[in-house]
């Protein structure tokens, strides 16, 4: 006979086995206990209440639809003057949500065909805007690039007939054939000639198991030479470790390891953060930085320094920023334009959360950033796998700079 | 479960560095149950690892110091703001501002789990407490604190759940 405590046994052994199996976001972000952003969540929280309010009350309003079209018309200045703001939809852009935009809606803003299914790039917009994609999207080059700066992709999402179950931590990288997550990222003969693009091709591992990160992914420059140079991350089995490596012409070997820490990183991010990382260092801004909020606080004052890193499977970002400059700098214009979050007058070393509710979460009290530079990039996440990433263009410069070095290094 | 956080409570005379530090490693160590607990909970791990976070945020600056089980705690205030999000995802949605429809492959496992697709489809309260009880491990008197219920109803409340819980099992 089954007693009361049997069942009870039973049942907290069945919920413990079966929950356990859930698996989980393989991301282990850092707590950052020093996180003291209670008032502007709440501010944040009061904002939206009192948006929804607003449109509550005055939905299909003018001043609803000014509020709307003003915040297509930012965005369609961020991307470069060109977006096709009708195309956009009103949706989630505003009232702090989301962006809401689809991969293609961005496309048809640029002004560039959508292409599914075919590799992501990456490129550098006049203003200095980034925008990534590190899958599928486009492949013709939209004629307001003017600099492709990096290709991802993700060979487990291609059209070459790559199944997600095929792909294994460890399988062996090979870039010369297609195969487990192996994405060749075309660049059209174009890009080579018309902009004075350093290349980096990138491949990825795939995304994986189907739980599990990417386990590689190396970004590979062509120097002068011919060589190639191999920026690698390597995934530890439960993602909680990534090292990054630059080594002479890969495929991929042991290099100058960089640990990262207990972080699942879009892979791409991984290649574009530690670029720039690398770019902000070569520039004299100092060391220290890295995508984990660890290392984030131990930068050094005055760095700047912005990354976002889409932190799970969720595809919840966390956007970092170390903003030097004066305030309300772009982004913050931005974002409040926008609608998005709330970030004013951030501590020069303080980061943000860009939470899945779409708020930005401060990091830290503020205090006056002091220069107008002080944003260099800022990355706005719209979906899984695009971003928009902005960015000050000395900043790209720097950052053109520093894999021209890597890429010619003896 | 993941060896629990609750046996050693902060001390009381912690300095505000040592409470960041003991609420930082009750994080990590909670996190895998924490997380799963609140998915199986909500029916998604969209904003848990965010609330999550968030509860420990608060636990630090409201200088929780007492806190005898703070994966008990984090669990409550963690799922007091999920349910505080999809209030406002709801609202949004109904606005047609929000974008709720998002599901991963994270959500997609949840629901390939027996156990954790049988207390989706119990009540939400339902499953909270059968996740709280059974998983997270809280007592009774914790679930009453921290869930804000009558004590006198938590026992025969988590009965009937359980009771519910093994009648879908066997209709199965």
């Amino acid at each position: 006979m089954t007693t009361r405590a049997d069942h009870v046994d039973d049942l907290t052994a069945e919920i413990v086995s079966g929950l356990d199996l859930v698996p989980i976001p393989a991301t282990r972000p850092a707590v950052r206990p020093r996180q003291r952003g209670g008032a502007h969540g709440d501010l944040a929280t009061v904002a939206v209440f009192v948006l929804v309010g607003l449109i509550t009350l005055t939905i299909a309003t003018p001043y609803t639809r000014g509020v709307l079209a003003e915040g297509l018309r930012q965005l369609e200045r961020i991307l470069g003057g060109r977006s096709s703001a009708t195309s956009l939809p009103l949706g989630t852009s505003l009232a702090g949500v989301r962006l809401g935009m689809t991969t293609d809606d961005v496309f048809r803003a640029l002004g560039t065909p959508s292409r599914r299914g075919d590799q992501g790039e990456a490129w550098i917009y006049d203003r200095g805007i980034i925008v990534l994609f590190s899958s599928s999207e486009a492949r013709e080059p939209s004629p307001h690039v003017q600099r492709v700066v990096a290709w991802s992709g993700s060979g487990a999402r291609t059209e070459e007939g790559f199944s997600l179950d095929e792909c294994r931590p460890g399988k062996t990288f090979d870039p010369s054939a297609p195969g487990c997550g192996y994405a060749e990222i075309r660049r059209p003969e174009a890009f080579r000639e018309r902009y004075r693009a350093f290349e980096i091709e990138a491949w990825t591992n795939g995304i994986a198991t189907r739980f599990e990160p990417f386990t590689i992914l190396s970004v590979r420059g062509i120097a002068p030479d011919g060589t190639a140079v191999v920026l690698r991350a390597s995934f530890g089995p439960a993602a909680e470790r990534v090292d990054l490596s630059f080594s002479r012409a890969g495929p991929p070997g042991p290099g100058d390891l960089l640990p990262w820490q207990n972080y699942r990183i879009d892979p791409f991010f991984i290649s574009a953060c530690e670029l720039l990382a690398r770019a902000e260092v070569s520039a004299g801004y100092g060391e220290g930085w890295g995508s984990s909020n660890e290392k984030h606080r131990s930068a050094p004052e005055g760095g700047a320094r912005v990354c976002s890193v889409r932190n799970d499977d969720t595809g919840d970002p966390h956007l970092l920023w170390h903003p030097r400059g004066g305030q309300p700098h772009e982004v913050d214009r931005l974002l409040n334009d926008l609608g998005v979050g709330v970030p004013v007058n951030w501590r020069s070393t303080g980061t943000g959360r860009w939470r899945s509710d779409g708020f930005v979460q401060p990091m830290a009290p503020s205090s006056p950033a002091p220069s107008p530079r002080a944003t260099a990039m800022v990355a706005v996440y719209l979906e899984p796998y695009f971003y928009v990433i902005w960015a000050d263009p000395d900043l790209v410069e720097r950052l053109a700079d520093a894999v021209r070095a890597e890429l010619t290094r003896p | 479960v993941e060896e629990g956080v609750g046996a050693l409570a902060v001390p009381t005379t912690a300095t505000v560095d040592d409470l960041e530090t003991w609420w930082a490693e009750a994080y990590e160590r909670a996190r895998p149950t924490l997380l799963r607990a609140l998915a199986a909970s909500i029916g998604s791990f969209e904003g848990v690892e965010d609330a999550v976070q968030d509860a420990v945020v608060d636990a630090i600056s409201q200088g929780k110091a007492d806190v005898r089980s703070p994966e008990g705690w984090l669990y409550a205030a963690a799922l007091n703001k999920l349910r505080g999000q999809r209030r406002r995802a709801a609202i949004f949605a109904r606005l047609g501002l929000g974008n709720s429809t998002r599901s991963d492959e994270l959500d997609d496992a949840l629901l390939r789990i027996d156990v954790s697709r049988r207390l989706l489809a119990l009540p939400q309260r339902d499953r909270e407490l059968l996740v709280a009880k059974y998983y997270v491990g809280m007592t009774q008197d914790e679930i009453a604190q921290l869930l804000r219920m009558p004590r006198g109803t938590v026992a025969s409340s988590i009965a009937r759940a359980a009771a519910k819980y093994r009648a879908m099992e066997r209709s199965r």
